[in-house]
């Protein structure tokens, strides 16, 4: 099972170096008893990498840089990030060689499944032009968040002990494939949104207005939860968000290369409709 | 905090009592005293009218005295003066962007006159907010466009008429787009005009005649507007001229065709009252005079049987070849007086208009008066043909009617008193009442008029009749109604009655509106930009309104409305140049990752990506909404005059306390 | 639900964003009619409603506001076409996020208001200050630095 996907991942990466198709792979390696990414530039090296259940990373945010033809492992989470990238014009899909592979839940070094992969609605890769191993089947329904039963004042005094925990490290952005602006709003000077000095209102408005900018973008692989060094759960508020993008206008992020982005877009009778919705919600 | 740069800017603050609207309410000493304790605030003056001679001149004494390098001024709001205001700064050789105005009368003392005390801490918050604002506003650079030196005159009624012979005669090319075949309007179905009973088209024709030979008018008649796009100055607006399938350098009008042609058809000029040709003459004074085929009801445009007409002129006039041609015009600015479309007077179903023959609206009436009419100018009745003993006008037909319209369409008043004059000196015997709510006749003469009706023995009766009810036996019309002078029920037979049908908007202004994102009224007519102090702009720099497209109105209030707008619109057309949109958006190269996701928004196609893998604005087409600035999620983008870190900085003024 | 502190005392502070051609207009139409609304607005104008980014709201709240306002045209009226469209979808998730996040989203209210609304201008700042009365002071920096 893992060990063919593998074997015929080893295979297609030495393939396509001894061929020169492309100049690196970029998956997984161990290192130790951790799986870290990694890149391989010859086609003796391939034996290096591995694919088990352990292969949490997003490997799409080492593609943004890349000038080079590269071949990327790509599970259902990984392929979205690629597709995003291809429609924000920061890959070019020519580069690209993409060995996607049907995941079954990553688990981290105490054997236990990441939350991101127990909630996940899309193992399958969405794009690929090799695929590794078989196509396994798709929850259907999203899990039902369990802050969703909590009341308005028990939300804001849960987020804001998380809050209270954060110390700015933008890990998570850093994390995150879908992060490429230039210069990130979070850390703008001219004028300082969120200051470094402030107080935990300020990261308040850090995660708010980060969760505001990853609409249409965010595709849940869960790398921004993974990387936070004090545990702040993160997912809760980013599935919130493609939950939300979802409801309200129709689309989901990272499934196709057509769509548009959300909020760049309109459509007048589902607007409206969702407009007057939200209204008497509230009343 | 960080690395803003740090600005400390000379401000100077005015506070303005404007007579006693704001300093009854808000506290402007108080205030005046506030400001001058705010950050930067160098200068802080009371003034009983800043935007008078003496306000604005002190202000500019100040700059050059104080060497202000930021101005604020406090008074109403700045959609009345921040224009004169900013022409102050300009002529004192400071950046007219670096002005600053706050609403403390509008928004302020004016509906918070209950509380000073707290309109005065708004204010304090508002002026506060101003100031914070005003220290990070930047110069911004005047950019000026060419102007294309024509005019657009959208409708050849006598607004568009009237507007276009005055610009041509100020020498500036005009184009003239009609969409009838005719120009003339509704005047040219009118028989008189009240209240001098002089007859319509004697004085419309000569001025229709005149915009045949002006040379410097272009007109484009049985056209329609398709498009308009640009902005003041430049316009370009895509006119689709229908075929007539008659050549009109061809034609002579000797009406050869119209005897041989089979088809009949209603003629909707004499409001269906009589039959024309598939090939016709609009009227007999139409300007053009030339004949068209209605390619509805043309035998051989819809089956290419027929051809009679073809044969029968001696001039070959008659081309069915011919095809639409969309021609695209250049102009500075437009002039749109699409007119009025009478009240479809079967929507109000009680009165039975439609179902009763003898129920008419008053420009059906006006046909039946006309002396090339369907009657030849006889009051009869068009059930029999027979003269009407007794004619009843009812007012109010779809005007000043929750169901309808609410307004009132200013005109029909007088017009029924007009129709009933005519019909008493036509018929001395016929009984002439008129059903009213108000008898309105605010206009020169008027009351005059009015007062001669009443002389000429027509009835008057204060209350209108709810239905209209017809005898089946005798065929007259029964009218019931309270008569509110004299506090009782009549009731009385009529052999016609004439519906006083109120004005619309006209529809075929819908497209124009919405292509160029006009205001509209709440009753649908195009919105003036400002009630009183300008009725012929709009809210869309370079168009201008004028007549019943803006409110209904009598004859002499739209020809001084054409008038106007006529002058308005030189204001864009006889300068080389003028300044266009300054609060654009625009990019920071270095910040921006490519992503694209503003090119989405913009509504003008102002932002491409280009070969760089960054996006471009062009500030010529940018309309400075900020849509941009908000799509791009790092804010690459910033739009001029409205950057964040100045807005930002307005949230922390008016917050802190 | 947040504490109650209807009344006596409580005054909340809200801060509106106009824009120009439209909600900002009616809004001075307001004025021009005389019509009375409590004084707890402060208006910010920007040209369209669509300049108004999330994070203005965000700071709003973080520097005190307890209500948020945001005024555009009618859909199908804006002056720049499509601005309000993408200011209403804008705002419908900020409200859910907020929602999530614990703050009541009937403190952010957005409404198409023309140039010829001003009494319900007048009635909408009216009705949201009782609203927000009732829902009592927000403050969010001092609840979320105590972290209750």
């Amino acid at each position: 099972m893992g060990s063919d996907i593998e074997d015929a991942l080893r295979g297609e990466a030495e393939k396509l170096l001894s061929k020169g198709d492309v100049d690196l792979v970029l998956g997984y390696c161990m290192e130790g008893d951790r799986v870290v990414p990694c890149f391989i530039s010859s086609a003796g090296e391939v034996k290096r990498l591995v694919w088990n259940n352990r292969c949490k990373n997003n490997l799409a945010v080492y593609l943004r840089d890349l000038k080079v033809r590269v071949a990327v492992v790509a599970k259902g989470c990984d392929s979205r990030a690629i597709l995003e990238l291809l429609k924000a014009k920061q890959l070019e899909r020519d580069d690209l060689v993409i060995l996607g592979v049907s995941c079954k839940g990553m688990v981290d070094r105490e054997g236990v499944e990441y939350r991101s992969c127990g909630i996940c609605l899309h193992r399958n890769p969405v794009i690929y032009d090799v695929l590794l191993g078989e196509l396994v089947k798709e929850k259907e329904v999203r899990d039902v968040d369990e802050l969703e039963s909590l009341s308005l004042g028990k939300r804001l005094e849960f987020w804001s002990k998380q809050f209270n925990k954060c110390i700015g490290c933008l890990a998570c952005r850093n994390a995150c494939p879908m992060c490429f602006c230039e210069e990130c709003v979070l850390e703008k000077k001219d004028p300082e949104w969120i200051t470094r000095a402030g107080d935990v209102s300020d990261i308040f408005l850090l995660h708010a207005i980060k969760a505001t900018h990853m609409a249409g973008r965010c595709i849940e692989c869960g790398e921004c939860e993974r990387a936070c060094p004090v545990d702040i759960p993160l997912m809760h508020l980013y599935s919130r968000v493609c939950r939300d993008v979802e409801e309200l206008f129709g689309v989901e992020s990272g499934m196709d290369q057509k769509d548009k982005p959300p909020l760049a877009v309109f459509d007048l009778e589902r607007d409206a409709m969702w407009e007057e919705n939200e209204k008497n919600k509230k009343r | 905090m960080g690395l803003v740069k740090k600005r400390h800017p000379r401000i100077g603050v005015y506070v303005c009592h404007c007579g006693q609207n704001i300093s009854s309410v808000v506290n402007v000493s108080d205030l005046r005293k506030y400001a001058e304790s705010l950050p930067n605030v160098v200068l802080a003056r009371e003034n009983k009218y800043t935007c008078s001679d003496l306000g604005q001149s002190t202000i500019a004494k100040d700059i050059k005295k104080h060497n202000l390098e930021r101005v604020v001024v406090a008074s109403c709001s700045p959609r009345l003066h921040e224009i004169a205001f900013r022409e102050v700064l300009d002529s004192s050789g400071l950046n007219p962007y670096l002005f600053e105005m706050v609403n403390i009368r509008e928004q302020c003392s004016w509906v918070h006159q209950k509380d000073k005390n707290k309109a005065t801490e708004k204010a304090k918050d508002l002026v506060r907010a101003a100031v914070a604002r005003s220290t990070l506003l930047e110069p911004v650079e005047m950019i000026k466009k060419d102007v294309t030196k024509a005019v657009m005159v959208i409708g050849g009624g006598i607004a568009g008429i009237t507007s276009a012979l005055y610009l041509a005669r100020a020498g500036i090319k005009t184009y003239l787009v009609e969409k009838e075949a005719s120009i003339g309007g509704h005047m040219a179905k009118l028989d008189k005009t009240y209240p001098t009973l002089d007859c319509s088209l004697c004085i419309l024709s000569p001025k229709m005649v005149d915009v045949k030979n002006e040379p410097n008018i272009e007109l484009l008649s049985y056209s329609d507007v398709v498009n308009v796009e640009g902005y003041v100055g430049n316009f370009t607006v895509r006119v689709r001229r229908n075929p007539r399938y008659v050549d009109p350098d061809k034609c002579i009008s000797c009406g050869l065709c119209a005897q041989v042609c089979p088809v009949k058809v209603v003629d909707e000029f004499n409001q269906g009252m009589s039959d024309r040709k598939a090939i016709h003459l609009p009227f007999p004074q139409a300007v053009p005079n030339t004949y068209l085929i209605d390619k509805l009801n043309c035998l051989h445009l819809k089956s290419g049987a027929c051809g009679l007409c073809a044969s029968k002129c001696d001039n070959n006039a008659i081309d069915f070849s011919q095809k639409e041609e969309f021609l695209d015009i250049d102009v500075g600015s437009i002039v749109i007086a699409t007119g009025f479309e009478l009240f479809d007077a079967k929507r109000k179903k009680e009165y039975g208009y439609g179902r009763f023959d003898n129920v008419l609206t008053n420009l059906d009436f006006e046909r039946l008066l006309s002396a090339d009419g369907p009657t030849r100018g006889k009051i009869i009745k068009p059930s029999d043909g027979k003269k009407p003993s007794s004619i009843a006008f009812i007012q109010c037909v779809g005007s000043r009617d929750a169901n309808f319209n609410n307004y009132c369409s200013t005109i029909c008043c007088m017009t029924s008193l007009k129709h009933a004059m005519q019909v008493r000196e036509k018929n001395p015997q016929t009984e002439v009442y008129i059903y009213f709510n108000d008898i309105r006749t605010s206009g020169k003469d008027l009351e005059e008029f009015y007062k001669r009706g009443r002389e000429r023995g027509i009835y008057f009766i204060r209350g209108l009749p709810p239905e209209i009810f017809r005898d089946p036996t005798t065929g007259k019309l029964i009218l019931r109604s309270e008569d509110l002078n004299l506090d009782h029920i009549i009731k009385k037979e009529f052999d016609m009655v004439v519906l006083a049908a109120g004005l619309e908007p006209s529809s075929s202004a819908e497209r124009i509106v919405k292509k160029l994102y006009l205001n509209q009224s709440p009753d649908g007519f195009i919105m003036e930009a400002h009630p009183k102090l300008r009725p012929i702009d709009t809210n869309i720099a370079g168009v201008y309104i004028a007549g019943c497209a803006q409110f209904p109105k009598g004859i002499p209030e739209v020809v001084a409305q054409g008038g106007a707008a006529a002058m308005a619109s030189t204001e864009i057309v006889l300068k080389d140049e003028i300044p266009i949109e300054e609060t654009t958006a625009f990019v920071d190269e270095e910040k921006c990752s490519g992503c694209g996701i503003c090119v989405n928004v913009c509504p003008y196609e102002a932002i491409k990506l280009t070969d760089k893998g960054v996006v471009e604005i062009n500030e010529i087409l940018c309309k400075g909404c900020g849509s941009c600035a908000v799509a791009c999620p790092s804010s690459a983008i910033q739009q001029t005059h409205f950057l964040d870190s100045q807005i930002k900085a307005q949230i922390r003024a008016l917050l802190v306390s | 639900m947040e504490a109650i502190n209807g009344e006596g005392g409580f005054e909340p502070r809200i801060v509106g964003f106009l824009c120009n051609w439209c909600s900002y207009a009616g809004a001075d139409l307001a004025g021009t009619s005389r019509i009375e609304y409590p004084p707890n607005l402060r208006a910010i104008r920007v040209m369209c409603s669509s300049r108004v980014n999330p994070v203005f709201v965000l700071k709003a709240f973080q520097d005190g506001a307890d209500g948020v306002f945001i005024g555009g045209c009618h859909p199908q009226d804006c002056h720049y076409m499509d601005g309000n469209y993408y200011a209403r979808r804008r705002f419908m998730l900020l409200g859910r996020l907020i929602e999530y996040m614990g703050i009541n989203p009937e403190r952010l209210r957005v409404e198409w208001v023309s140039a010829s609304e001003g009494d319900r201008f007048a009635r909408i700042v009216r009705e949201f200050t009782s609203d927000l009365k009732m829902l009592g002071p927000l403050d969010l920096k001092k609840r979320v630095c105590d972290g209750i």
